[in-house]
């Protein structure tokens, strides 16, 4: 498998091409060149930093475009924590930034009152069940292994609220 | 959250002075400083998290049995 993980100053990308060497991917190109992004196979975002500092990393390094072209393209896109935060429309954290408004949705601060009125601990952090939304209609994914019930670490005190239901 | 007090104690968490500081913010508190036995987690994880140190350094208590605890009172942990 052939895999782009993206550099645009703002990612933990050390510790990804740790993930993917551990899922047995060999062949990782780290970029920040338009041109490679437009030969991937597959392009990876990676994630950690706040949502203005990603979007403007991308633009420096003018990167929006050819992600955009990729994305059309149908090829894969992963994008992981703030790589997929600006994957949205827009993002709030430490203020209000647009972003690739490739999946249409926002990246909001997880509400410390839940709706009836119970407080919420935030950040979240530890283990939680995750639910795989709209299972049978997609394609591959990366949550394909993920059986019922598993239990995913998390840490995040921002949530994606996706604005089609049915792009989950 | 450490209580100096009960540090070293194995009597247990200042749930008090835990239950005090959680109730004032949304952020997680992490109850530290005086676990001696299983129950004394148990009492602490109603409030968010716990911290252990001695009683697995010396080998008084283990991570499996922690982790078995804490699923019989449903605190979610890590799946072995």
């Amino acid at each position: 498998m052939k895999v782009t993980l993206l550099n645009f100053g703002t990612g933990n990308l050390h510790s990804f091409l740790r993930a993917l060497k551990k899922s047995g991917v060999s062949d990782v190109i780290v970029s920040s060149d338009p041109t490679d992004i437009a030969r991937a196979n597959r392009l990876f975002l990676p994630g950690i930093g706040a949502f203005k500092n990603g979007m403007q990393g991308l633009s420096e390094r003018r990167l929006i475009e050819p992600i955009a072209e990729f994305s059309a393209s149908g090829r894969p896109l992963l994008g992981i924590c703030l790589g997929m935060q600006i994957l949205g429309t827009k993002g709030f954290k430490f203020g209000e930034y647009d972003g690739l408004d490739l999946i249409q949705g926002q990246t909001v601060q997880i509400l410390k009152l839940k709706v009836d009125g119970v407080k919420r601990i935030v950040p979240f952090v530890g283990w939680s069940k995750i639910t795989v939304h709209n299972k049978t209609k997609r394609c591959p994914s990366i949550l394909d292994d993920v059986r019922e019930n598993n239990l995913i670490y998390i840490t995040h005190p921002y949530q994606f609220i996706i604005k089609n239901p049915e792009d989950l | 959250m450490t209580s100096i007090d009960m540090e070293g104690t194995r009597n247990g968490y200042d749930i008090d002075l835990v239950k005090a500081v959680s109730s004032k913010t949304s952020v997680p508190v992490i109850a530290s400083g005086g676990y001696g036995q299983p129950v004394h987690m148990s009492e602490a994880l109603d409030y968010d998290a716990v911290a252990i140190a001695d009683a697995l350094h010396y080998k008084r208590t283990t991570f499996p049995e922690l982790r078995a605890r804490a699923i019989e009172i449903n605190i979610p942990v890590r799946e072995l």
